[in-house]
């Protein structure tokens, strides 16, 4: 399994920290276990949720510091014959889930994925061009397990979902980016203001791959997105833009990792977050470049826009050094939308509701310029911009 | 070109003499804690507080994170040892030995410099010590810990472990139980003492602690300057250093804590510096870390007071055998306060260095400022340099900024510095100088010389 955090050097080791866990009252077990083995017809697939169920089992869930998950309680679960195309799983897709094993936000939902995943795609591109856009149907429960493999073409994956009530959504998703290949891959979570929502996006990198990862978390109780990129090859470019709105006391808390073993390969997080009431957004960023990466440059940005008294920003940008031929930076900015800005703008005409909403959007300005999608998306983007912006 | 750069510290590898009169036997136990305390003749509320804390440090876990102290056996390491000198006035007085251990270390120097008053610590007790009298009759109390815990008990009660408790961490328990040595200084209301107060520490006795306590209480207006050194001879067994810095910073007052650490490998550094500054005042840490095989060093400024500020400038070298997790705290806990942080490190030859920093804007600090900057230098390939600052901005009326940046001497920089004239190990030691120099350049001209050599002997030996 990738760790998540490695710090090692020569016979030295850091004491790292160990989040506690507890076992839940309910927790998912054999019964359920059952009760979707019986609608799956892939053998590969029964035999993997076999296999980690019994890692699943031994492990109790997260206590951590900057989400709560006290109130946590795993809802009831539910699964139909419509699994998605994961069932079409084949050896290939198989040794994805084998090699793609990440420790992820917390094992226990990377496990939750694994065994009880009730819905999941698995995309497999080689020499083509596709796009591919997936409408998560909302439900109460959904849990994801998706496989993505691409090699010499492109592919464009749009994920999409929303909800109106509180849900509960844990996603895993593999991709495994072969030689000379053009990824897009974009994460639109819209989810209810009650909703509790935990992605994991593992990517293993080959050689020559040009990668652009969108994460949007807009509100949600608890936001959770980690995203780990490993470069396992030379001479890719990889692109981490995350966007988050967070309101009310909700929190977001999002993960954007790579780990550089490969030569010549560049990564770049870039986050940005606008908070207001007493929301807060978490983001945490770890560029890891192992002995040998040499030529690495590596850059990580994060932008705060803290839009009342309380909302609240935690930032923890890390970079972790084992190779001197590199260039590694990062960057933090907490900004604010100061009278003065305001008054500005009201003395070139705008109300002051106006001039707040401009300078919001001026902010995620480079967003709505980069996703260039369909129609109704961009709308849906902006109304929720206007949605936060408005009160 | 070579990379490798090789670490020679002969320049401390030097057995001292002196024999110590008492060993307290290894390993802590409720007796030998009431023995020290009996010994040092001190009030009951100390020696309760020395009796809490050894029973917190029994309970408590170790450290979550940092660096791995699972080598580090507490059963060798004697927890006091009462020097061999009496307490001496005047440098004639210092016995033989001892100043041959500290003319090593550059305390003459200091000394003919005629900074205003030298406490050196030789093991556990202050043997050394200069005060000039303008400072006492300014109502300056300038005193090793020991005398000023039975001169002034009430006082030194206000202030002892308020800051740093002994549940904040396991080795601020164990130093609670065992403390011995260090500073006690208080500077009366609007004094302002015009030259900088230097105490210098050393450790000497293979397998012993070194727990100084220094407390500066700088009163409404007041000003001083205070400088730590420490170096220790070399030796094949553990050594631990748990000190303790406590700075209170009253309304208006302005402090200056610099440190340089030149600890020899073998030795743990986990030490624990604080300060709390209230309305206005100005805390500023001017830290270098050179030496130990490990540390763990975090000065923290809590800014608690309208309008209080604070600076944290800071260098870190990690060679050989040493991984140094240095940071600086900040925590702002009212509106109108100022913090910069500016850490810079360089590891070569295998070393690690680790910068860890905190800053929180908490919830009622609107319209406060910080920048945090972390810089890191790796000299070489076998070395690692990592950089985790952690921001907690839980207000939204501030303006805080951050940039870190990782790199190496660039094969350009040498080869441009090399066609004006310069040689290759003069080009590299021309860089690393200009990279340390936001610390050199605080420290007094004796210090920044003895820097300066430091980095010169370590860019040639590399080169040579």
């Amino acid at each position: 399994m990738e760790k998540t955090i490695i710090l090692e050097h020569g016979s030295e080791k850091m004491v790292l920290w160990e989040t506690p866990h507890v076992f839940l009252k309910k927790d998912f077990g054999e019964d359920e276990l059952r009760k979707v083995l019986k609608l799956s017809r892939n053998s590969l697939i029964s035999n993997w949720r076999k296999k980690r169920f019994e890692e699943y089992k031994k492990l109790g869930f997260p206590v951590w510091k900057r989400v709560d998950f006290k109130d946590f309680v795993l809802p009831e679960y539910s699964v139909t014959e419509d699994l998605g195309t994961i069932e079409d799983l084949d050896k290939k897709g198989y040794q994805i889930l084998e090699d793609i094993d990440f420790e992820g936000p917390d094992r226990k939902f990377v496990l939750l994925s694994d065994v009880f995943f009730n819905k999941g795609f698995y995309i497999s591109v080689e020499n083509e061009r596709k796009e591919y856009f997936v409408e998560i149907p909302e439900n109460d429960v959904v849990i994801e397990n998706n496989v993505v493999s691409i090699s010499e073409g492109f592919l464009k994956l749009i994920r999409f979902f929303k909800s109106e009530n509180s849900s509960f959504r844990n996603s895993v998703t593999r991709v495994l980016a072969e030689e000379n290949s053009k990824v897009v891959l974009i994460t639109l979570n819209f989810l209810s203001p009650s909703s509790t929502n935990i992605e994991s996006l593992f990517v293993d990198v080959k050689n020559n791959v040009d990668l652009e990862i969108y994460d949007l978390n807009f509100c949600g109780k608890r936001s959770i997105s980690h995203v780990f990129v490993r470069f396992l090859g030379d001479d890719s470019k990889v692109k981490i833009f995350s966007y988050s709105l967070q309101r009310n006391k909700n929190v977001s808390d999002l993960f954007y990792g790579m780990r550089f073993y490969g030569k010549n390969n560049e990564g770049l997080i870039s986050g940005k977050s606008a908070v207001k009431d007493e929301g807060k957004v978490v983001m945490r960023g770890v560029l890891d470049i192992r002995k040998g990466a040499k030529d690495t440059v590596a850059k990580e940005q994060a932008d705060f826009l803290l839009l009342s008294k309380r909302a609240m920003g935690d930032t923890i940008p890390s970079i972790f050094v084992d190779e001197n031929e590199v260039t590694a930076s990062h960057g933090v900015t907490f900004g604010k939308i100061d009278e003065e800005s305001i008054y500005y703008m009201m003395t070139r005409g705008f109300t002051k509701e106006e001039a707040r909403k401009f300078l919001i959007f001026g902010f995620f300005n480079d967003l709505l310029e980069k996703i260039h999608m369909e129609e109704n998306l961009g709308d849906e983007l902006k109304s929720s911009l206007q949605r936060f912006s408005n009160t | 070109m070579k990379d490798k750069l090789i670490i020679d510290d002969t320049k401390f590898g030097f057995i001292p003499r002196a024999k110590p009169v008492y060993k307290a036997e290894p390993g802590l136990t409720r007796k030998i804690i009431e023995e020290i305390s009996y010994f040092k003749e001190e009030p009951d509320w100390m020696r309760e507080l020395r009796l809490k804390s050894l029973q917190i440090y029994n309970e408590i876990h170790e450290p979550r994170f940092g660096v791995d102290v699972s080598n580090l056996d507490m059963s060798r390491i004697v927890a006091y040892i009462k020097p061999g000198a009496l307490k001496a006035t005047s440098w004639e007085d210092v016995p033989g030995e001892i100043k041959e251990v500290f003319e090593k270390l550059g305390i003459p120097e200091a000394e003919r410099k005629a900074l205003s008053g030298v406490g050196a610590q030789y093991d556990s007790e202050i043997v050394y010590r200069n005060i000039q009298r303008k400072m006492e009759k300014l109502g300056v109390i300038f005193l090793d810990m020991e005398s000023a815990v039975r001169k002034y008990p009430d006082l030194v009660r206000r202030y002892f472990m308020k800051l740093v408790p002994p549940t904040d961490h396991k080795y601020a328990a164990l130093h609670g139980a065992i403390w011995s040595g260090g500073t006690f200084l208080y500077v009366p209301a609007n004094v302002k003492i015009p030259m900088p107060l230097q105490a210098y520490f050393l450790m000497s006795s293979p397998g012993m602690g070194q727990f100084e306590h220094t407390i500066i209480v700088a009163e409404e207006g007041s000003e001083v300057t205070f400088i730590e050194g420490c170096s220790a001879p070399r030796y094949n067994i553990l050594n631990l250093h748990a000190g303790m810095v406590e700075i209170y910073v009253e309304r208006g007052a302005k402090v200056k804590y610099m440190t340089i650490q030149n600890w020899s490998k073998n030795t743990y550094n986990l030490n624990t510096k604080r300060a709390l500054v209230e309305e206005g005042g100005f805390m500023s840490w001017i830290s270098g870390s050179f030496g130990s095989g490990k540390t763990m060093l975090y000065p923290a400024t809590i800014l608690k007071g309208k309008g209080a500020s604070s600076e944290s400038i800071s260098i870190t070298y990690a060679g050989e055998k040493q991984h140094l997790d240095t940071g600086s705290k900040m925590i702002h806990l009212a509106p109108h306060t100022n913090s910069v942080i500016q850490a810079r490190s360089i590891s070569m030859k295998g070393g690690w260095t680790f910068y860890r920093g905190l800053l929180k804007i908490g919830k009622n600090a609107e319209k406060s400022k910080a920048t945090v900057s972390c810089t890191a230098l790796m000299l070489d390939n076998e070395s690692k340099s990592d950089t985790l600052p952690i921001m907690e901005i839980h207000n939204g009326e501030v303006d805080v900024g951050h940039e870190a940046r990782v790199g190496r001497i660039s094969e350009e920089q040498i080869f441009y510095l090399m066609t004006r004239g310069l040689s290759e190990s003069e080009a590299r030691s021309f860089i690393v100088k200009g990279f340390i120099e936001p610390v050199v350049k605080e420290l007094p001209l004796e210090y920044a010389v003895e820097l300066y050599k430091f980095i010169e002997m370590e860019i040639e030996s590399s080169i040579g």
